[in-house]
């Protein structure tokens, strides 16, 4: 069943429309990549399906119910974001901010264990007493990576659960990139699902269970990465000649020319 | 990384140790707090033991003691330790919202806005609806200082992000307005009126009484059982508004509460004490620096904090040129001043080191 459904939904900013009649559905087990040139949308569709944006028209459901109807304290047991970057007001500690997006309602008797693992998780173990500020910016997304896989870990929910991630690697360097996609395919299963935006179309390809393209306010493309990523696809929407193949170790890849 | 070699910043803030060591800061700051207390009791005119304080205090005390505790000495003892908390917590409140350790009503505005409405009561509204002027002046200055707070907010902030220029700025502006109208409305002031003008400006506890001790006691007291669930709150909105609302934070409400407790913990006391400024500044920041910034340790710090800073500012304003008076306001900018300059500096050493 889908988790998040959005149907035809609009967003412009002044006269220029941004996202025009959209939908899609997505649930859990699905690593849905969203990808797109500069300026597609991707953000602010990521940010309607999180709750964060109003669409000018068309609607927003969670679980089957539509977004305005769940508190927000109800929604944050069951779905977390990491934005494109955090910046935090005041010097808290990892440790400190680990705790920070923990629901009022969540237990908190696992909570350690669940602050450990992410830690663990997200290659930050040493970090606890560290100030979040005086990081760097890849190991502060880290941290808030971390610190959102606490928020869904502590709800203690056997519902199935949202994960949104804008950007989640950005920032980081390739052995973070690599590890921080491969932890966000090993955690998508039947309890929980995730929409990402990407940049770099060889995660797309390898890591995620479908892809969909936003050029122009619509949907390019929707489907299994590597039946959808065309060349063809790619040069039309990135304005960049591109090629596919298969390398040494067997995984596809794009590439411009 | 073993827990002893962490400096004593950082020591206090690890999850095993964080709720022990707060505990701990507290009760420091409350023997604090009473230590401040019996020193600005003691000290005056006429000198008291402690002995005899607390004899007094225990009803055991000569007439003489008695008067000079019960009638001259306490109320304002306690008016100055209720003035500083709810400034001191004002501060840590506003700087919350806002996201920012610059935010102070002083600096921003607020406490100018809360004296400009209290001057215009004293001013113009003699009397209204049957009650003195005087009655009105803890409302005038709690509706002043929301109208600021709430021009300040919808002026710095936007897509929940503060803009620290804007803030500054914007309580620059409203603080010249102010200080303009109050500045027309002495052209119309009676001379009694005139001279009450150091009161607004600078402040005074001078006029210490039981009664204003109660009534500024009474909203510090009311916040208290919310400071649990608003402490979460600010922690939560330290990642952003945005960020904060995905946490499950009901944010608008958040800022609401915030916005009308800062304008009346500020309000009522600029209208018993006039304008005391900096201890909304200096003390949460003070506190941060030591404890780090967690609201649930540094809501009731700063209280504590504001308190023993208020009334040993006030000993000292009433012992330093005695048998004259100085003004409170000068004491706390002398503190507070080339601290907010430090701020200032250090702030920009940190933004360029992390360009």
């Amino acid at each position: 069943m889908a988790l998040v459904e959005i149907r035809d939904v609009t967003f412009s900013r002044g006269a220029r429309t941004i996202l025009d009649a959209i939908s899609f559905e997505v649930g859990a087990g699905e690593l849905v990549a969203i990808i797109g040139p500069n300026g597609a949308g991707k953000s602010t569709l990521l940010n309607i399906m999180a709750g964060a944006l109003q669409p000018r028209s068309g609607s927003v459901f969670f679980d089957g119910r539509p977004l305005g109807i769940w508190s927000k304290s109800d929604i944050a047991l069951r779905r977390a974001v990491l934005a494109q970057s955090t910046q935090m007001a005041f010097p808290f500690t990892v440790d400190e901010t680990l705790r920070l997006s923990v629901p009022d309602k969540a237990r908190r008797a696992e909570l350690v264990t669940h602050c450990k693992r992410a830690m663990a998780e997200t290659g930050i173990m040493s970090f606890g007493p560290r100030i979040v500020q005086e990081l760097s910016g890849g190991e502060q997304q880290r941290v808030h990576l971390a610190r959102v896989l606490v928020q869904l870990w502590s709800c203690g929910s056997s519902l199935p659960q949202m994960l949104f991630l804008d950007e989640p690697v950005s920032g980081l360097d390739l052995k973070h990139q690599l590890s921080t996609m491969k932890l966000v395919r090993s955690l998508v299963g039947e309890s929980l699902g995730a929409i990402a935006v990407v940049h770099d179309m060889n995660h797309a390809m390898r890591f995620a269970t479908r892809v969909i393209c936003i050029a122009d306010g619509a949907i390019a493309s929707d489907g299994p990465p590597e039946s959808s990523l065309t060349p063809e696809l790619l040069e039309n929407v990135f304005d960049v000649p591109m090629t596919k193949f298969r390398s040494e170790s067997g995984a596809m890849l794009v590439a411009p020319h | 990384m073993t827990s002893e070699a962490l400096p004593f910043r950082q020591a206090i803030r690890h999850p095993d140790y964080q709720v022990r060591l707060g505990f701990l800061c507290l009760t420091l700051l409350f023997a604090a707090v009473c230590a401040a207390a019996l020193l600005s009791i003691s000290l005056g005119a006429v000198s008291l033991p402690i002995n005899e304080i607390v004899s007094s205090i225990l009803g055991q005390a000569d007439q003489r003691s008695d008067l000079i505790v019960w009638t001259i000495r306490l109320p304002r003892t306690l008016l100055a330790g209720v003035i500083g908390g709810s400034l001191g917590l004002s501060g840590a409140i506003m700087q919350g919202l806002f996201r920012n350790p610059l935010a102070d009503p002083g600096l921003t505005g607020v406490s100018a806005g809360a004296a400009l409405a209290a001057v215009i009561v004293v001013v113009l509204g003699q009397n209204a609806f049957g009650m003195q002027a005087n009655d009105w002046l803890p409302l005038a200055s709690f509706c002043g200082g929301l109208a600021v707070t709430v021009i300040l907010y919808a002026v710095a902030t936007s897509d929940g992000r503060t803009s620290v220029t804007r803030m500054l700025l914007a309580g620059i502006a409203i603080g010249s307005v102010a200080g303009a109208i109050t500045g027309l409305l002495i052209f119309v002031a009676s001379e009694q009126q005139l001279r009450e003008f150091t009161f607004w400006t600078l402040g005074s506890l001078g006029g210490a009484t039981w009664y204003k001790f109660f009534l500024v006691g009474v909203f510090l007291v009311v916040t208290v059982p919310i400071w649990q669930w608003l402490a979460r709150a600010l922690d939560k909105l330290a990642l952003g508004e945005t960020e904060a609302a995905f946490a499950g934070l009901p944010v608008e409400r958040v800022k609401m509460l915030a916005i009308v407790l800062t304008a009346l913990l500020t309000g009522v006391s600029v209208s018993v004490s006039g304008m005391i400024g900096f201890v909304g500044l200096v003390v949460p920041h003070v506190l941060r620096l030591v404890a780090g910034p967690a609201h649930s340790f540094l809501l009731p710090a700063s209280v504590l904090l504001g308190a023993t800073l208020v009334m040993l500012a006030d000993t000292f304003s009433r012992t330093a040129a005695a048998p004259a008076e100085l003004p409170i306001g000068i004491v706390t900018a002398c503190l507070g001043g080339p601290l907010f300059l430090w701020m200032l500096l250090r702030d920009r050493r940190l933004s360029n080191g992390l360009a």
